[in-house]
């Protein structure tokens, strides 16, 4: 029996095996990634738009603005908020937000259902008093200091999902250190691997949001991780 | 309804069912209101703070649309009452999207079984109501935007007509 041949196989059977854990690793690392930024930043933008809701009914109410303006700034603010949110936010998320910006409210339709909702369904907003009025356009802005409770809830608990897979991306790298025989190289190899995963996901999600257009979250998330699993794969190659 | 009772269907929007908040939303828990009916408490409770509809279906089913005041991200929460003895939540269903909102409007009654509205903009909405429970799979939805309780039946179904 030939050893040399057989040794030969193994070792790229092996080889071969490095490959896709180090892709499978790649992955892994990216959609943590993912996960923890974007539920970060939807806590992060809850409690923005609260600061902002109390600070516009603060001046309003010592007569620094008029109600009318708090309930238009509220309503403006909410929205470059959401942009501010969607710059630093994941190919993934940016996709989301864009299609979500979509189905927003007029300043006036605001209006008419605060007015509908204080005042009954036949109140006409232009017959009410000056002090109802402020009361309408009070409520909007208290309304713009809340977002969806059981948006925030899901991204709390994909908060922790995303460290979750952190653990588990760590744990796989300081398992593979331990059985190496070069530590020091292997660390190095781990590090590049993960790092390689984020950045190769980041870009293939946003080219892939462009190819696919605005609004389209699903053709990301493919393109993220294919990307992802690519770069990990040559950083893999690279590094021998 | 699953019970061997045979449900004669025939929607009307009524004035009977009115909610009285029984807590107030938090950041991670939407509002909670106590369902009165010609305002005596039922003992039934739902999330959401402000009565959109209520349609009456029998003696005993009702569905109410209610939302949370969240006016710049709103989600319409229905749901499936049975009112009286064994009185409770038989179905329910969320529709919305993060950083997104609506305004329910436009309900409409077509069938014995089955109504209309208009929620996110010009997204129309069927919501059809079921003699007998279907069978669905848990964690799969009519729609990416509508979320459900986990379970393996379904009561009534919503889908989004393009």
């Amino acid at each position: 029996m030939d050893t040399a041949l057989l040794s030969s196989l193994d070792q790229r059977g092996k080889e071969r095996f490095e490959q896709v854990i180090a892709s499978f690793q790649g992955d892994m690392s990216a959609l943590a990634a993912q996960l923890s930024i974007d539920p970060r930043l939807r806590l992060k933008y809850s409690r923005l738009i609260k600061i902002m809701s109390d600070d516009l009914r603060e001046q309003a109410n010592i007569g620094a603005i008029s109600w009318e303006q708090a309930a238009k700034e509220a309503q403006d603010t909410r929205n470059i908020t959401m942009e501010m949110i969607r710059a630093k936010s994941t190919p993934v998320g940016k996709a989301l937000a864009q299609k979500m910006k979509l189905t927003g409210k007029t300043f006036n339709e605001l209006v008419a259902r605060k007015t509908s909702e204080l005042y009954g369904t036949k109140a006409n907003f232009n017959t009410l008093s000056e002090l109802q009025r402020n009361h309408v356009f009070g409520s909007i802005v208290e309304s713009a200091g809340r977002s969806n409770a059981k948006v925030n809830l899901k991204m709390l608990r994909l908060s922790h999902a995303g460290r979750g897979l952190v653990i588990f991306s760590i744990a796989f790298a300081v398992y593979e250190v331990m059985n190496a025989d070069d530590k020091l190289n292997e660390t190095g190899r781990q590090l590049a691997i993960g790092g390689a995963g984020i950045a190769g996901a980041w870009a293939s999600g946003a080219v892939a949001g462009l190819m696919c257009g605005p609004g389209a979250p699903v053709c990301v998330v493919i393109g993220g991780f294919i990307g992802g699993a690519l770069a990990a794969w040559e950083m893999g190659i690279l590094w021998r | 309804m699953g019970n061997g009772n045979f449900v004669e269907i025939g929607m009307e929007i009524t004035n009977e069912i009115s909610l009285r908040v029984i807590q107030d939303a938090s950041e991670f828990k939407q509002s909670e209101c106590e369902v009165l009916q010609s305002n005596n408490m039922t003992g039934v409770r739902v999330a959401g703070q402000v009565l959109e509809a209520s349609i009456k279906v029998d003696d005993k089913l009702y569905i109410i649309f209610t939302t949370d005041n969240v006016i710049f991200e709103e989600s319409l929460n229905i749901f499936l009452l049975k009112l009286g003895k064994d009185r409770k939540i038989i179905d329910s269903a969320t529709i919305g999207e993060m950083y997104s909102t609506g305004v329910f409007k436009d309900l409409k009654i077509r069938t014995d079984n089955s109504l209309e509205f208009y929620f996110m903009g010009d997204n129309l909405w069927k919501m059809t109501v079921y003699h007998d429970p279907q069978l669905r799979i848990p964690f799969i939805n009519e729609n990416k935007k509508i979320s459900r309780p986990v379970g393996f039946k379904r009561y009534f179904s919503v889908s989004e007509i393009e």
